[in-house]
């Protein structure tokens, strides 16, 4: 397959790159597609100087490496869209929330551009597109628009059930590998944590369900946004008041609290410490990629544009089966009354705060 | 599948490198595109010394130009035109048995000795001669070849 990666520039973009040579995910005849396209940039040559550095580096393996700066000129069976404006890690400018919809306005323009390219030069052979920029639910509500939605899903929520596999299986002890948890909803402070869906190995019945009930540490669904938003505010604090050292009190902060607060809070200190969460997420990305490469129908948690799914609309995580593209919205049985009706308010909400952003009217 | 997968003519510049060749290959091969025929020459054998290659190919036009676009993306391939066999560029020639009259609309018949002739045309008139039941006996494959002017080399 040959994969096109828009933004391989920027700090995610480039880590997606060097891992997906590094890795191997691609033939040395399949193509692998470096999109610039700022205008703005102020380097211009840098994803030539890239691909020079990744065939010295990687030439036992390296695929065809081809450089564009037109969307046009996107051919990729799978695109990786990794290009915009991020939040600033300074801490002290933390709390400016205006910075949100700044950063969604500037880039609804960037996926319409790159959206109406693809769609123009591939409607009948749609590539599927993989959405790293944030906001995430936007990218994809925006791709969704130019192409057959089943060909757009979002990274956001298979990062965040990454995370919540690994804060549950750490606090317990055990290996990434053998817990299954899916961390649903908005990338963001509006996630839901599907505790119906977590499996641990070896654990089953009463075992299971007192592991959870320890894990949860009495935090219910109906109480998770508020106190997550309590929790939010005072990370936030922690960060503003010491840009320096703020964002590692507040990850020692965030590690007393119970595992889906940890999920949905850890990537704040993490942004404004300027390590930024960039191996995590091009980890996760590349994990998808290769799966997607390979073939194989895989279920993952990503964003999606609902239309009535399980009474969801709006593009928020969920789980899904992919066979190339999006063959179904995994039924929602096995998910609390609860968990179903918050995933439906999330899709509310998400479909009113783009509505904001995209068209300037608050709903 | 002939009737929503027409006949397309690419004509693609190449690096003159080994593996270059392979590259083309593999983008047809990965897509399930069978080359129904592949000419090529290398650069030390042009004129020019430039690396050029005629593949013939059925698909859809949206796939055609796809592949096309797929192509140009690739290190080794310096250009790459989709042609229609109604190019007036394009000349098909076929080896046949010399004989007295062979009538055929557009076709050009040349005498290379010993019972053997050369006949060249445009592919449309070289498809119909051959498939009328009036052209002489086939004594090697058909080939395609496209015609260069200096402004337009390939």
């Amino acid at each position: 397959m040959d994969i096109s990666v828009i933004g391989a520039s920027g700090g995610c973009g480039r880590e997606v790159v060097t891992r997906l040579v590094s890795e191997g995910v691609l033939g040395r005849r399949e193509l692998l597609q470096l999109v610039g396209g700022n205008p703005l940039s102020n380097r211009p040559c840098y994803l030539h100087g890239l691909r020079a550095d990744l065939q010295d580096a990687y030439a036992e393996n390296i695929p065809e490496v081809d450089v564009t700066d037109s969307a046009d000129d996107i051919v990729g069976d799978i695109v990786v869209m990794a290009a915009g404006t991020t939040f600033p890690t300074d801490a002290g400018k933390a709390g400016n929330l205006r910075s949100r919809d700044d950063l969604a306005r500037a880039n609804t323009a960037l996926f319409e551009h790159f959206a109406a390219a693809v769609a123009r030069n591939r409607k009948g052979n749609p590539p599927l597109v993989v959405v790293l920029s944030n906001p995430v639910e936007l990218g994809v509500h925006v791709f969704s628009q130019y192409l057959d939605r089943d060909y757009v899903i979002g990274m956001g929520a298979f990062s965040d059930s990454q995370r919540f596999r690994w804060e549950i299986a750490s606090q317990l002890g055990l290996s990434r590998q053998r817990v299954h948890a899916s961390m649903a909803g908005e990338h963001g402070l509006g996630m839901v944590p599907l505790w119906s869906t977590v499996r641990i190995h070896g654990l089953q019945n009463s075992e299971l369900a007192a592991t959870i009930a320890r894990l949860r540490d009495g935090l219910t669904l109906s109480d998770f946004s508020t106190r997550l938003a309590a929790e939010h505010a005072a990370v936030m604090e922690e960060m503003m008041a010491d840009a320096v050292n703020g964002p590692v009190r507040a990850l020692a902060r965030i590690a007393r609290l119970p595992p889906d607060l940890r999920v949905a809070l850890k990537p704040f200190p993490v942004h404004y410490s300027q390590a930024k969460t960039i191996s995590a997420t091009a980890t996760a990305t590349v994990e998808l990629v290769k799966a997607l490469c390979e073939g194989r129908a895989v279920e993952v948690c990503a964003q999606y544009a609902h239309r009535g799914e399980q009474g969801i609309h709006g593009p928020i995580g969920n789980r899904l089966i992919l066979e190339g593209a999006v063959r179904r919205v995994v039924p929602g049985d096995d998910l609390s009354d609860e968990e179903l009706r918050l995933l439906r308010e999330c899709g509310e909400r998400c479909n009113n705060k783009i509505q904001e952003w995209v068209h300037g009217r608050c709903v | 599948m002939a009737d929503v997968c027409d006949l397309h003519v690419l004509a693609i510049g190449l690096e003159d490198r080994p593996g270059a060749v392979h590259s083309v290959a593999e983008v047809f091969s990965g897509r399930g595109l069978q080359m129904e025929a592949f000419h090529g020459t290398a650069g030390s054998l042009d004129a020019d010394g430039h690396a050029q290659a005629l593949i013939l190919f059925h698909a859809s036009d949206e796939r055609a130009d796809f592949v096309t676009r797929v192509l140009r993306r690739l290190s080794s391939v310096s250009q790459a035109e989709l042609l229609g066999l109604d190019d007036t560029r394009l000349i098909q020639s076929v080896l046949v048995r010399t004989e007295e009259s062979h009538s055929g609309e557009g076709i050009r018949c040349v005498d290379l000795g010993g019972g053997v002739s050369l006949a060249a045309a445009t592919p449309m008139a070289m498809q119909l001669w051959l498939a009328s039941g009036h052209a002489p006996q086939r004594l090697g494959a058909v080939r395609i070849d496209l015609l260069r002017e200096e402004r337009d080399r390939i």
